[in-house]
């Protein structure tokens, strides 16, 4: 787990709603692709609005213009894990943004008692500002 | 399958709906007071603060069931044009206290119920997290 921190890239994917990929929700495909492959993580947001290369827009705020909300999927991964998914990906989506940022991860655990953690396992306080 | 057809499920069936229920209750009421549109108009309203404050809160309702329920059932199921006719000939009869009872209740008790679909939404959800 330690091992995972330090410098990583965040991937945030933005996508509709009601975007498919065989049929299914294209978030949830991202997300079912990501964990098969073992990546560290995957979390999937829910914008109540926004507009993208369409220029339509789409809000919680009225009905008839709710009913593509914008999705957006982000993963933190190694350089490398996040590079080689990009092709894979690029064949699932329609349109669509997609960004890299670099993230410096300062911890990443499953939940365990603070007695019960390995050595490594704190947050870096020294890699903080 | 096109959004526009999930609508107009939706609607049929809620337009058909509308035609039982505010048969039944216009029926047991008489020719005095618009209560059949009265209360598909509340009730629909309740239902849509319902489904649209849970279903945005959640993952587990589709863009499309969202638009089947919402803009289709709720949107056939409730009328605005019903509610306009009826005040306008409770108007021309010179039956201005009916038509401003029931202008007044179905405008501000339609809000009421929204509200009290949108705490019966965060009651579910509330619900749904203990579980």
């Amino acid at each position: 787990m330690h091992g995972f921190k330090g410098e990583r890239v965040l991937m945030r994917i933005h996508i509709g709603e009601r975007d498919k990929y065989s049929g299914k929700p294209l978030y949830q495909q991202i997300v079912e692709l990501l964990r098969a492959r073992h990546y560290a993580g995957a979390t999937v947001f829910r914008g109540i609005m926004g507009f993208g290369p369409t220029s339509k827009l789409h809000t919680d705020r009225f009905l008839e213009l709710s009913v593509d909300l914008p999705i957006v999927v982000e993963c933190v991964d190694t350089e490398e894990r996040i590079q080689a998914i990009l092709p894979e990906l690029d064949g699932m989506l329609g349109g669509g943004l997609i960004t890299l940022e670099r993230a410096r991860v300062i911890m990443y655990r499953p939940e365990l008692a603070p007695g019960e953690r390995p050595d490594g396992w704190a947050i870096d306080t020294d890699a903080a500002g | 399958m096109k959004l526009f057809v999930y609508v107009a499920i939706g609607a049929a069936i809620g337009g058909v709906a509308r035609l039982a229920l505010s048969g039944f209750v216009q029926q047991r009421a008489g020719a005095d007071f618009p209560a059949g549109t009265l209360v598909v108009n509340l009730t629909g309203s309740f239902l849509l603060g319902v489904l649209i404050r849970y279903a945005l809160q959640s993952a587990s309702v589709s863009p499309e069931m969202r638009a089947m329920l919402t803009t289709g059932f709720c949107g056939g199921y409730t009328t605005f044009s019903t509610f306009s006719y009826e005040s306008a000939v409770l108007l021309q009869d010179g039956e201005y206290g009916r038509a401003g009872l029931y202008i007044g209740v179905s405008v501000f008790g339609a809000l009421l119920a929204t509200f009290a679909g949108f705490a019966c939404a965060e009651w579910l959800l509330h619900l749904r997290a203990r579980v």
